[in-house]
């Protein structure tokens, strides 16, 4: 009993996805021109993105309660989030890789937005960078969370800002209209939000294990 | 950061002559990118200057982290150059200058914590 309750909301999780995948692949979706069937990526490709930013977000949370408390296993936790959310970052690139290949007819386009993106992954790839070159782990703990809140700011300027501020092919960007005007209709909707919540929910789980794996590894460290 | 830029467009506009259209944006621009330069530079520099290979580590931070502010930059130089009116260019001006005191704020914040011991 006990173990059902702490763990109701990851049969949930899987319950949404299982919905969110089967209604995503079967369910009933408007026909556009030049669309057609890929706007069905929308359940997939722009949930990843949703589900990074809000691990990324979560880690920051955490570097912020780093810096305040100067616990380690907030580091770790951050640490973990960021980790996954690039896991999530990457699936959403590659998802919206294979859109664009289906609709722009090309793998890659050289849209602000991608190349934001593209920027913006660069930044966290450094922020690996830094964790590795710090020579002992109070250091590496404090200058990679404040690097963290740093990064996710300029990251989020990047993502969110500057690619409205130009032309571009990506949809809610630079004049287009995001989905939600025209395309977005109620029997997407209902699969569109639940995936949103059920593609977050896993992110959280997947990271919840990495902060276990990430403690249990510290615990062992620390009685060699 | 900044007496270096404005010595580097004297000294350029002596040499070969002033082609900026526009030159009070031109100057603002260059006011306000120097700031954010400066502000994002000394953070990362910070950051760096903990790590074992500090001069790799500087030059592999700052690039990602400084184009955004590259980016629009870029784009208000273009304009002063073309001669673009004050207004035109309202919006890159606010978000440069907001970056700006985004950047500021954030080091001003996060930098203590860098250099405690």
């Amino acid at each position: 009993m006990e173990t059902l309750k702490k763990n109701y909301w990851k049969i949930a999780c899987m319950l949404l996805l299982i919905y969110t995948i089967w209604a995503g692949f079967i369910g009933k979706v408007p026909r556009q021109a030049i669309l057609n069937e890929t706007v069905r990526n929308l359940y997939f490709h722009v949930t990843m993105w949703f589900t990074m930013i809000f691990l990324l977000g979560t880690s920051v949370y955490h570097s912020i309660q780093y810096l305040r408390k100067s616990d380690i296993k907030s580091d770790l936790i951050s640490n973990a989030y960021v980790e996954t959310g690039l896991v999530f970052a990457t699936l959403g690139l590659v998802t919206g890789s294979l859109w664009a290949k289906f609709t722009w007819g090309d793998w890659w386009t050289n849209d602000p937005k991608l190349n934001s993106v593209a920027i913006g992954l660069l930044i966290y790839l450094a922020y690996g960078l830094v964790r590795s070159s710090m020579p002992d782990e109070q250091q590496k703990a404090r200058i990679s969370n404040v690097y963290n809140i740093f990064a996710f700011v300029i990251f989020m300027i990047l993502i969110w800002i500057l690619p409205r501020m130009t032309d571009s092919l990506h949809p809610g960007n630079g004049g287009n209209p995001g989905f939600s005007k025209y395309d977005l209709d109620s029997n997407m909707r209902m699969v569109f939000y639940p995936a949103i919540i059920a593609w977050t929910m896993l992110g959280y789980w997947i990271a919840n294990l990495r902060i276990r794996i990430k403690k249990l590894e510290h615990i062992t460290s620390e009685n060699e | 950061m900044i007496g270096i830029s404005f010595v580097g467009i004297l000294f350029y506009s002596w040499v070969m002559g002033n082609p900026v259209g526009n030159l009070p944006l031109y100057l603002i621009s260059l006011l306000l990118g120097s700031i954010g330069f400066s502000a994002t530079l000394t953070m990362v520099a910070g950051i760096a200057a903990q790590g074992e290979n500090s001069a790799t580590l500087m030059s592999v931070l700052s690039f990602p982290i400084i184009i955004p502010l590259l980016l629009i930059l870029l784009k208000l130089s273009k304009s002063a150059m073309d001669g673009i009116s004050m207004q035109e260019n309202w919006d890159e001006m606010a978000t440069l200058a907001s970056l700006d005191v985004i950047v500021i704020v954030l080091s001003g914040i996060l930098f203590p914590y860098i250099w405690r011991h």
